[in-house]
């Protein structure tokens, strides 16, 4: 992928970024089991473990995963203005539809098949949620992170049972990453 | 018409730059400034958009934006309260991205990194959980109403899980086959 063209890539993004932001239904997570799918399972352009610390800086960041995600593959591909392409790509769907439905919304709303469809899609898009997790969960088991896991276990916990803000968490477990770093340094000059 | 673009743009913007943590963390600041201060949108539409956020593709910030947007400013004011909402996160994850990746070789910002990974994955499974909680009983959160309790979902959720780790099943067609089972139960 980084050896073409860069208006080959920028097309590219362009097209693979309005195929994504178009099927990331009921919430911007969708978009990271997408953007395996096209980015690393068609074109290999990185490889998981990039797509997962980009997640990390996306989901850390403030605003809308979805877009912070695409600024930063698009980035990974193509620089600047890849980032800028894939964040216009990602924005237009969402952007165009609600235009185009605002005057009639609540009809749209209102359609017993469209939320009929829709009930039956929710369920199949917790699955290809929690399938993209699971591949998450095998990367930091596979990097022989002990303390990863038992922190990736404490945040699910903690936001899902005790539903605790998602920044205060963020912060917590930086200063916790920070000193405990600080004492293994110590510990194994 | 300038003031009311200008104003679209700065509250978009800090819509754009607190909204730390996505997800439904976001739907009581969004309100607050739309609904109780400024009154662009009534308690009605605003429900009413996080349902439409929920049928369509787009995170709910950028479908509330672009309709705030649209009926105050028309389709310029969706444009520019979109733009807003986006430009902070655009700038903010680019820079801590490049940052990180200048600094491969400092083990402490690179603990940092490793440590983000874990928040995020925990935050998405917990995502992953409210999801398929709200699918099985109609709200998402845990409680020990069962009346609810829709076995079809679970089931659902089930065969598309098993699909998606045994075969690899393409994520499209498993959208498009269960919104028609969807269509056939419910």
């Amino acid at each position: 992928m980084q050896q073409t063209n860069i208006f080959y890539r920028l097309f590219w993004l362009f097209k693979a970024n309005i195929i994504i932001s178009c099927l990331a239904v009921g919430g911007g997570y969708m978009i990271i089991p997408l953007i395996k799918k096209q980015f690393i399972d068609k074109k290999q352009a990185f490889s998981f473990d990039d797509l997962m610390e980009m997640s990390a800086v996306a989901q850390s960041a403030p605003g809308a995963i979805a877009i912070n995600l695409a600024a930063l593959t698009g980035h990974k591909i193509a620089g600047i203005p890849g980032a800028v392409i894939s964040c216009i790509a990602a924005i237009l769907p969402p952007l165009l539809i609600i235009s185009a439905i605002a005057s009639c919304y609540e009809q749209f709303i209102q359609n017993h098949y469209l939320n009929a469809a829709f009930k039956g899609m929710l369920a199949a898009i917790a699955a290809i949620i929690i399938d993209v997790v699971y591949d998450m969960v095998s990367n930091i088991a596979q990097n022989k992170d002990r303390l990863g896991l038992i922190m990736a276990a404490f945040i699910f916990a903690a936001a899902f049972i005790f539903n605790i803000n998602a920044i205060l968490l963020i912060i917590i477990s930086l200063f916790f990453y920070t000193i405990v770093f600080h004492f293994i340094k110590k510990d194994k000059p | 018409m300038t003031d009311i673009l200008l104003s679209l743009a700065i509250n978009f913007f800090k819509i754009g730059t607190f909204s730390i943590g996505g997800g439904y963390a976001i739907i009581t600041l969004i309100e607050d400034l739309l609904v109780n201060q400024y009154h662009w949108l009534t308690l009605k539409e605003y429900t009413d958009i996080i349902t439409i956020s929920q049928l369509t593709p787009g995170p709910l910030a950028i479908n509330s934006s672009s309709f705030v947007g649209l009926k105050i400013g028309g389709f310029i004011g969706a444009v520019i309260a979109t733009i807003s909402c986006t430009i902070s996160g655009f700038i903010i994850s680019l820079g801590g991205y490049i940052f990180f990746c200048c600094h491969r070789s400092n083990a402490v910002i690179m603990s940092v990194l490793h440590g983000l990974k874990s928040v995020a994955t925990g935050l998405i499974g917990s995502a992953g959980a409210g999801i398929l909680l709200l699918s099985i009983t109609g709200h998402n959160e845990l409680s020990t109403d069962s009346s609810k309790f829709d076995i079809w979902a679970l089931s659902i959720a089930a065969v598309s899980l098993f699909l998606l780790r045994q075969y690899k099943i393409n994520s499209v067609w498993l959208l498009a086959l269960s919104a028609t089972i969807g269509i056939l139960i419910y």
